[in-house]
């Protein structure tokens, strides 16, 4: 029992309270990524981010999560992120908050450069451990991120890299705290 | 699940193609069935219309 199975609606119903938030994290996403097609969200959760950003596939270890996805709009498969159950189909690949929960993050990318078409992109956006937001959630001992393990922006830009992305694009934004949402766009060109 | 989106789901062991068999199924998804890999034969199931993509070793 994963830890977001039991306190799933906690999660997501921090997207309610935090709307502004949650707001400025879309457009932040929107802004570096540009137009896609057929996107896969890995860790898609309850679908929040898919449903707002339009991507249509969402994947996840979570199935009370999954539910409410599904509900979203968002087509779902119980899945993992190591072994992506998918033919390589995907012009947008998103790794949205969930490179953290990963035990395996640099795995799950090369699994991801795997599903996505030759051109296509593979997002992660993550908080990064350098940001004063990683450091207060680290110490808060929320239930997320109790497990998680945040990394430096170029530690993300370094496992893009090794998974065989070009990298493309890194942007930072200020969400509560200096530079503390981090986004890298990387490119599969070696089909 | 859409039976449309058995066009994109592969076996996640092998790559393999998947055949689909339902047992119940609504005008627009199936609720519960299986997929069973072409290639390798690993069967995965599809329950309240959400396919458990998950490797056998990791359910």
């Amino acid at each position: 029992m994963n830890v977001f199975d039991v306190y799933w609606e906690r999660y997501d119903r921090w997207y309610e309270k935090h709307r502004d938030l949650f707001e400025r994290e879309l457009e932040f996403i929107r802004r570096n990524v540009g137009r896609f097609k057929v996107g896969l969200e890995v860790g898609v959760g309850t679908g929040r981010f898919a449903k707002e950003l339009g991507i249509r596939y969402g994947i996840d270890i979570s199935k009370p999560m999954l539910k409410l996805a599904k509900e979203r709009g968002v087509e779902v498969v119980l899945g993992n992120a190591y072994r992506l159950p998918f033919k390589r189909v995907f012009d947008a690949v998103f790794f949205i908050f969930t490179l953290c929960f990963l035990d395996k993050p640099l795995n799950a990318l090369i699994s991801a450069r795997e599903v996505t078409v030759k051109g296509g992109k593979v997002v992660a956006c993550v908080i990064p451990k350098e940001s004063k937001l990683a450091e207060e959630y680290l110490r808060k001992d929320s239930p997320f991120y109790r497990s998680a393990r945040f990394y430096e922006s170029k530690e993300v830009v370094d496992m893009l890299e090794r998974a065989g992305f070009d990298v493309v694009k890194t942007d930072f934004e200020n969400l509560r705290y200096e530079r503390d949402l981090f986004i890298a766009v990387g490119v599969n060109e070696k089909v | 699940m859409r039976k449309k989106l058995l066009d994109i789901l592969a076996c996640p062991i092998c790559k393999g193609d998947l055949k689909l068999e339902v047992f119940e199924e609504n005008e627009e998804e199936v609720i519960s069935g299986k997929l069973i890999c072409t290639k390798c034969g690993t069967e995965y199931p599809i329950e309240d219309g959400i396919p458990n993509m998950l490797p056998p070793d990791l359910r």
